[in-house]
This record gives C-alpha cells, sequence and structure tokens, in this order.
C-alpha cells in the first residue's frame, strides 16, 4: 500500500515546534521515503488552493502537523478533496513509529509547496460534524467573517476580514465547532480541550433574570476567591518543589531598602546609619530610612 | 466552495485622530457647537447623524471623522446625566484586544478574568475602576455588551471600544436608553488596542454633586403598583358593599398586568424625579384607569363571545350577559368617581382625557363590530383606523394621567398624544403578526378581528383572497392553517413587519421634541417593552 505523505511546517505562525518538522523530514529521507512539504497549509488553501492539487487528489494521505481535527477541517472546508478518499491526519508530535515503519520506501523525491505571502492566514474553521447552525459567531464578529448559505449553513466567506490572533467567535461558539488552527489553546486551536470549556456557567442567564448589578459583584467576588485560591497552589508547590529538592531552606531575609532617593541610599553606611547624608533631619541620629 | 478571499472593507468616515489634543480639540469643538443647539438624551440614530453633518458643515476637516463625531456627539448628550449616576450603578466595558499575547487570565462566558498580572494596562485602568466602584467587564466582541443593554436593568454603561463595535451596539443603547459614554480605541484591528487614557480617566472619574433621579426602576414599581390592587385597598377605595360590587372588585384584583397604573406612574415619576411615595390621589388614579380597562375587558369578551380570560371562565360565563355587562358599566361609573374623587389638582383635565378615549374607543369598536357584519376586506387605511381607535386611548390616558399630574404643559401633552397614537397601532400590528406566526390560525381570525395582514394580501392578491374567503365562509377548516404557509402571506407578512417598524420609528420621533430627557428615556423604553423586537 502507498501511502502519500504530507508535513505542514505552520511557517507563518510556528504553532508547532521546527524541530519536529525537522526530526520528522530527516526520518523519512533516511528511510528514502518520499513525502510533501507544505510550509503553510492555512495560507496555501486560502491563497493559492490550486497549489495542494496533489493533496486533493492523493488516494491514500497521512498529513503530519498541527491538531489533527484542525487540520482535517480545515482540508474538508475547501470543498476540494473528495471526501471518500482515505486521509489521516497526525500531529507531528504524535508516536509514529509504527506507521513510518509501514510505509514503503523509495517512493519518490521530497517536494515542497511554498507559500510567500505576507498575510498571515489567520481564519477561522467550522468543524460541521459540531455546527448547528445556531449562527452566534454569524451575530457576533464584527467583520463579517461568516455568511449563511441558502440552505441554511453558516460559512467563513469573509476569511481575510478575520482579525490576526482574535479568537473571540470560537469562545462564544455553544459547540466548540469553530478552530483557529494557530490559536494557542485547546480546543480553539482543534484539539480536545480538557473538558473545562463545556463547564458553562449561566452567567448571561442570570443577567437576564436576576439583578445585574449583584450578579455581577457576586461575579467578582468569586473570581477573588478563586485567585486567592490559586496563589495558595502555587505556593504549595513551590514548597513542595523546595522540599523535593532537599536543599536547605533558605531563611528568607527580606532586605529593607529604603525607597527615597537620597545619596545615601546604597552605601553600607546606611545601616548603622552613621552616614553625613544630608536627608538626617535637625540633629536627629538617623536618615529618613 | 467555502473559503474565499475577499478584500476588507474601507469605509471613509471611519478614521480617528491619533493624538489626545486632536481628540480633545474635537470635544470642545462639539461643546461649542451644543450650547447652541438643544440635545436632550436619548438621541435617536437621524438625530446623531443629523448633528455630526452640521459639525462637518461648520468643520469641513473633520469628514474624515465622520463615526468618530457620531459617538462624541452622543457621549456629549449624555455627559451630565451619567455624571448624575453613582459609581457602583455604571459598568464599565472594556476590550479584549487590550490584553496582552501572553495574557494568562481566563475567561467565563461575559469575558476576561484580569489577574492584574501587569502584562497590560488593563489592571491598571480596572484597579482604578475598582476604587470607584465600578462594576467591571472585559469582553471579546459585542455580545456582553448586547446582553447588558438588552436586560433592560443597566442604568449606565462606559464602553471602550473600537468604532465597529460601538455600531453594533449603538442601536442596542438607543432602544434601551441607557445612558452611555464611549470611548474609541486608536487603532480598529483588534490587537495591541491603545485608548486616550486621559479621556477615559475624566471620564471615569466624572461625577456631579447630585444624583440624577430619572432612572425608574420599572420591576421595582411594578410591585409597588401591584400591591394598590389587593382587595383590601380596593374594598377602601370602592366604600360601598353590595354583592355587585364584590363581583367588580374580584374582578379588577384578579390577574392583569397592571400595565396601565405602572404606564401611569412611571411618566409621573419621569417628570417630577421622585419615587417611592404615592399619595392617595396617584393610587385613586391609578386604580379609575384599571377599572375603565376592566371594564372594557368584560364587554369584549361578550362581544368576541370568548369564554375564558386568564385560563379562567369570563364574567357573562361565570355569571351571565346581563349581570356581566352591568359589572362592566359599574366599573366605568367607579372609574370616573374615583378621578373626580381623587383629590387630583387638575380633575377637569384628565376627565377631558378620560371622557375622550371613551368615545374614541366606542368608535373604534364600533366601526370593527358593523365590519364583522358584512364581512368584507378592510383597506389598510381602515385598519390603521380601527387600530389607532382601539389600542391607542388606553396608552394615551395612562401616559396622560400620569403627566398631568406631574403639571407638564400642553407641549408635552401633544407629544404624548402623538406618541400614543403610534404605540398603539404598533401594538396591534405586532398583535396581528403574532397570529401569523403561530401554527394553527386563532379561531375567530379574520371574522371577529380584523388583520392587517390579510388586507395586505387582499388587497395584493385579491382572487386568491376571495376564493379563500369563500372556503372559510363554507365552513371549511383547512383554510385557517393554509394561510400560513402561502409565500404570498410571507410577502405581506414582510410589508406589516415594514409599516410596524415605521409606527415604532413615528413613535420614536414624536419624542425628540420633548425636553424632559427623563420622560424620553421613559418613553423610549417603555415603546420597546410595549412592542418588543421579534
Amino acid at each position: 500500500m502507498s501511502k502519500q505523505i504530507f508535513i505542514c511546517g505552520c511557517e507563518k505562525d510556528g504553532k508547532i515546534e521546527k524541530e519536529s518538522v525537522q526530526k520528522l523530514k530527516k526520518t523519512l529521507e533516511e528511510k528514502n521515503i518520499g513525502f510533501t512539504y507544505i510550509e503553510d497549509m492555512c495560507g496555501t488553501i486560502l491563497k493559492n488552493p490550486d497549489d495542494l492539487e496533489s493533496l486533493y487528489t492523493a488516494k491514500d494521505a497521512v498529513v503530519f502537523g498541527c491538531q489533527a481535527r484542525a487540520m482535517q477541517h480545515l482540508v474538508d472546508n475547501s470543498g476540494r478533496r473528495n471526501e471518500e478518499l482515505a486521509t489521516e491526519y497526525y500531529h507531528i508530535d504524535d508516536e509514529r513509529d509504527e506507521l513510518i515503519s509501514s510505509l514503503e520506501s523509495g517512493s519518490g523525491e521530497p517536494l515542497q509547496i511554498k507559500y510567500s505571502d505576507d498575510w498571515k492566514p489567520w481564519y477561522p474553521v467550522i468543524d460541521y460534524e459540531r455546527c448547528n447552525g445556531c449562527r452566534k459567531c454569524l451575530n457576533f464578529c464584527l467583520f463579517s467573517v461568516y455568511s449563511v448559505e441558502d440552505d441554511g449553513t453558516v460559512v467563513v466567506s469573509a476569511s481575510a476580514n478575520c482579525k490576526d490572533m482574535c479568537p473571540a467567535c470560537a469562545r462564544v461558539c455553544p459547540q466548540n465547532a469553530i478552530i483557529f488552527p494557530k490559536h494557542a489553546e485547546s480546543p480553539i486551536d482543534g484539539g480536545e480541550g480538557d473538558g473545562s470549556e463545556n463547564e458553562k456557567t449561566d452567567i448571561l442567564e442570570q443577567i437576564q433574570n436576576d439583578d445585574v448589578y449583584s450578579v455581577l459583584s457576586a461575579r467578582r467576588k468569586n473570581f477573588q476567591v478563586s485567585l486567592l485560591k490559586k496563589d495558595q497552589l502555587q505556593l504549595a508547590e513551590e514548597e513542595r518543589r523546595a522540599c523535593c529538592s532537599g536543599g536547605e531552606k533558605k531563611e528568607e531575609k527580606k532586605e529593607e531598602k529604603c525607597d527615597c532617593d537620597c545619596n545615601c541610599k546604597d552605601e553600607a553606611a546606611v545601616a548603622s546609619c552613621d552616614c553625613d547624608c544630608d536627608c538626617k533631619e535637625g540633629d536627629s541620629n538617623s536618615c529618613c530610612c | 466552495m467555502i473559503l474565499r478571499k475577499d478584500q476588507i472593507n474601507t469605509n471613509l468616515g471611519n478614521a480617528l485622530p491619533q493624538t489626545p489634543e486632536k481628540l480633545k480639540q474635537i470635544r470642545d469643538l462639539i461643546r461649542d457647537y451644543a450650547a447652541e443647539t438643544e440635545i436632550v438624551p436619548p438621541l435617536q440614530e437621524e438625530e446623531v447623524i443629523f448633528h455630526s453633518g452640521e459639525l462637518i458643515k461648520l468643520h469641513p476637516e473633520l469628514f474624515l471623522y465622520q463615526k468618530l463625531l457620531a459617538v462624541m456627539i452622543n457621549n456629549f448628550a449624555w455627559q451630565n446625566i451619567v455624571a448624575g449616576i453613582p459609581f457602583n450603578r455604571r459598568i464599565l466595558l472594556l476590550p479584549k484586544c487590550f490584553s496582552h499575547a501572553d495574557c494568562p487570565a481566563e475567561f467565563d462566558e461575559l469575558g476576561l478574568l484580569c489577574e492584574q498580572c501587569g502584562r497590560c494596562d488593563l489592571a491598571d485602568i480596572i484597579s482604578k475602576a475598582d476604587d470607584l466602584g465600578y462594576h467591571t467587564i472585559v469582553s471579546e466582541g459585542t455580545t456582553s455588551a448586547s446582553v447588558l443593554l438588552s436586560s433592560g436593568q443597566v442604568e449606565c454603561v462606559i464602553g471602550v471600544g473600537c468604532l465597529h463595535s460601538f455600531e453594533r451596539s449603538f442601536p442596542l443603547a438607543v432602544k434601551e436608553a441607557v445612558p452611555s459614554i464611549a470611548i474609541p480605541l486608536y487603532n480598529n484591528d483588534c490587537k495591541d488596542s491603545k485608548v486616550d487614557e486621559i479621556w477615559l480617566n475624566e471620564i471615569l472619574a466624572v461625577r456631579n454633586q447630585s444624583n440624577w433621579n430619572g432612572w425608574i426602576d420599572l420591576d421595582l414599581l411594578k410591585k409597588s403598583v401591584k400591591s394598590w390592587f389587593s382587595k383590601k385597598n380596593l374594598e377602601e377605595f370602592f366604600s360601598y358593599r353590595d354583592e355587585t360590587v364584590d363581583i367588580a372588585i374580584d374582578w379588577i384584583e384578579k390577574d392583569g398586568k397592571r400595565w396601565r397604573p405602572l404606564i401611569m406612574t412611571a411618566v409621573y415619576d419621569a417628570l417630577t424625579g421622585k419615587s417611592g411615595e404615592y399619595d392617595e390621589t396617584i393610587q385613586k388614579l391609578a386604580v379609575s384607569i384599571e377599572c375603565f380597562h376592566k371594564a372594557s375587558l368584560v364587554h369584549d369578551d361578550i362581544v368576541d363571545e370568548d369564554d375564558e380570560r386568564y385560563g379562567k371562565p369570563t364574567l357573562h360565563k361565570e355569571y351571565n350577559m346581563p349581570v356581566a355587562l352591568n359589572v362592566g358599566d359599574l366599573m366605568v361609573g367607579y372609574g370616573y368617581q374615583m378621578i373626580a374623587e381623587s383629590g387630583a389638582k387638575h380633575i377637569r383635565n384628565l376627565m377631558k382625557v378620560a371622557s375622550k378615549a371613551h368615545r374614541d374607543l366606542a368608535l373604534g369598536q364600533g366601526e370593527e363590530l358593523l365590519w364583522r357584519s358584512n364581512g368584507k376586506f378592510l383597506s389598510k387605511e381602515e385598519i390603521i383606523r380601527i387600530f389607532s381607535n382601539k389600542t391607542s386611548p388606553a396608552f394615551e390616558v395612562a401616559l396622560q394621567f400620569g403627566a398631568i399630574q406631574a403639571n407638564a404643559n400642553g407641549s408635552v401633552q401633544n407629544v404624548i398624544a402623538e406618541y400614543s397614537r403610534a404605540l398603539g397601532i404598533a401594538y396591534q400590528i405586532n398583535d396581528d403578526l403574532d397570529d401569523f406566526k403561530q401554527k394553527e390560525i386563532a379561531s375567530g381570525f379574520n371574522t371577529v378581528q380584523p388583520s392587517l395582514v390579510s388586507s395586505i394580501l387582499n388587497e395584493k392578491y385579491p382572487q386568491k383572497m376571495q376564493e379563500w374567503s369563500k372556503r372559510n365562509q363554507e365552513g371549511d377548516a383547512s383554510v385557517h392553517s393554509e394561510i400560513l404557509h402561502w409565500e404570498e402571506t410571507n410577502l405581506a407578512m414582510k410589508e406589516a413587519e415594514e409599516m410596524l417598524s415605521e409606527y415604532k420609528h413615528q413613535a420614536m420621533r414624536s419624542l425628540s421634541k420633548l425636553s424632559s430627557s427623563n420622560l424620553k428615556i421613559l418613553l423610549t423604553r417603555l415603546l420597546n417593552r410595549i412592542v418588543p423586537e421579534n
């Protein structure tokens, strides 16, 4: 079975480690396995979609890159790849020894698909397995990135209008169906998330039904409490680390530093206060600090 | 093909000067302009556009900043009122795009929960606002703003954002007449955003010595108003025990949203600037209005042959027709008596308003009843006249009573008359549209109640409607739900919707002549509550 290998390098953003890409390329080259290196799939698929013809038509494709779900829906959204064709998507850091050893060697020279546009391809990709067509994103986006087709499907129709680094629509999506492949966090980047994103509070509902001001006050209070807990947790972790390292616990000596800006500030003499700095008041023997 | 590469539109008039000095200079120009023009908040979108056009005429070099001017004029209009609102009743909305790329904060549905790590300017602004007592929200996009504005509870918003986001939120702020000040970001590209901090700090700290009393908490007021309709209170006001009186008191006491008394009291509060304490005069006037209303319901139920109201038997079903007719008349009598004995200052004026409304109501009802017996389709104009006669008087009495009791002058009363007419019509069109949004059409449709949508249908597709009406008369029940699915009905509904928004608009426009911003704010909010957006 001959699989066609594609690697996306995410060069316009660095969402994935360059080292990982190099390592994979090297492994494949050493084994004499042919592959196509795509500098930036997000960019090419939008700006020069025809360059990806080999990906659309590959009978059995394996794509390495960022989050599998992100790549899958990016390619699906383009509408160019026949969905009947087999395609596998893997994160570049996924365990893949088995897969690679199953690939045929001698399948050709490495190819490269360039992306030379200045524009950083930042735009949303819709996971239609999740999207329920509620149109929240449509109403939410200030820049008319989304629109609705005649059949009611919400589509990304003006990708270039999307504002670099703004993932706001993905946050309001109740289905977590919007992916920004280049976003730093999961699940917005197409990852599976840690489940906490589904724990939506009912604060919007509360605002509509209860007194707005008390809801907002309560929100602030709760948050402050949670910050406090976070601080404690951090402290606890630091303390644990200190215990594990076995090092002597240093007695923390607070260095009392004066915040005045008089001449004597940094002089050793300050400690004993026998300096002749002019900040000494009258016949008092101590300086301002 | 789902991915496309559209170009970004650039609109003229979107620009923003990039220095605090220039922004300040524009604020000063607006102040000079406003000194010679009366600007009473809330301003309508057209008013804001009009004023910015005038400013550009005076200072042509400002044409680049058209949108900014609109924002700043609106700010100016609200400035004094905002200054009278305590800090802890103000909400500060900040944009998420202030935050640093490595912002560690988490989000909830309202926005970013700033940890004040100090990577961006947010911490600084938030702690200042916190110290003053503001409620601060750092939001992405305009969802939080929309939810807050449309809650109808927010008394004041200070918003920082890009001009795009203001364009989104402005219509909502106008609709809910929320005192608000918008401070635009220097840039519109959603990252590394900066704001004129001098301006922001100035606005945040703005505070008059005295409080503004124009905010009317309708939910709270409703509670007071409802308490006047307790059995005990009614018995005291009716001051006569008899079996017929008991029926009337029961009928008034049970159910009812008390919309009319609420409207009356709210107008009174808005014009007098006080609230909380209501003497017997106000209470008696409120009860008189409710008497008229409840009497009209008894008579309506008889005329429409309805067996149930509020899920309970109607009066003529519970007793019988003659008893119900008589109880209705008794309530009308009590209504007038209560006005006469209210101790109000302007009883003659109140009597004039109430009796005229009574007459108009009967005329509207009369036209409808006579139409029923001939069964022809009415023209749009006839329908509008019936709508206006049947519904506007009830709103008008309530509004005028509040105004008269607050010693309002003739010009306020003229505005109220114009506003009520448009409001009443809008209310009925909305009601008519609701009928068409059901899965099945209510019984008596178009035979008992005239409908604007079917009149439009008849004007445009007379043949289709005549066939329909023929089958209807022959008792073919399937025609009822069928009409809901016609493509033509959809078009007629669209036309009716346009008329609805035109009448709502008319109601709003009538308010531009008011010089009391408190009343202007209240009537703007009421319009939206009585005829909600679909």
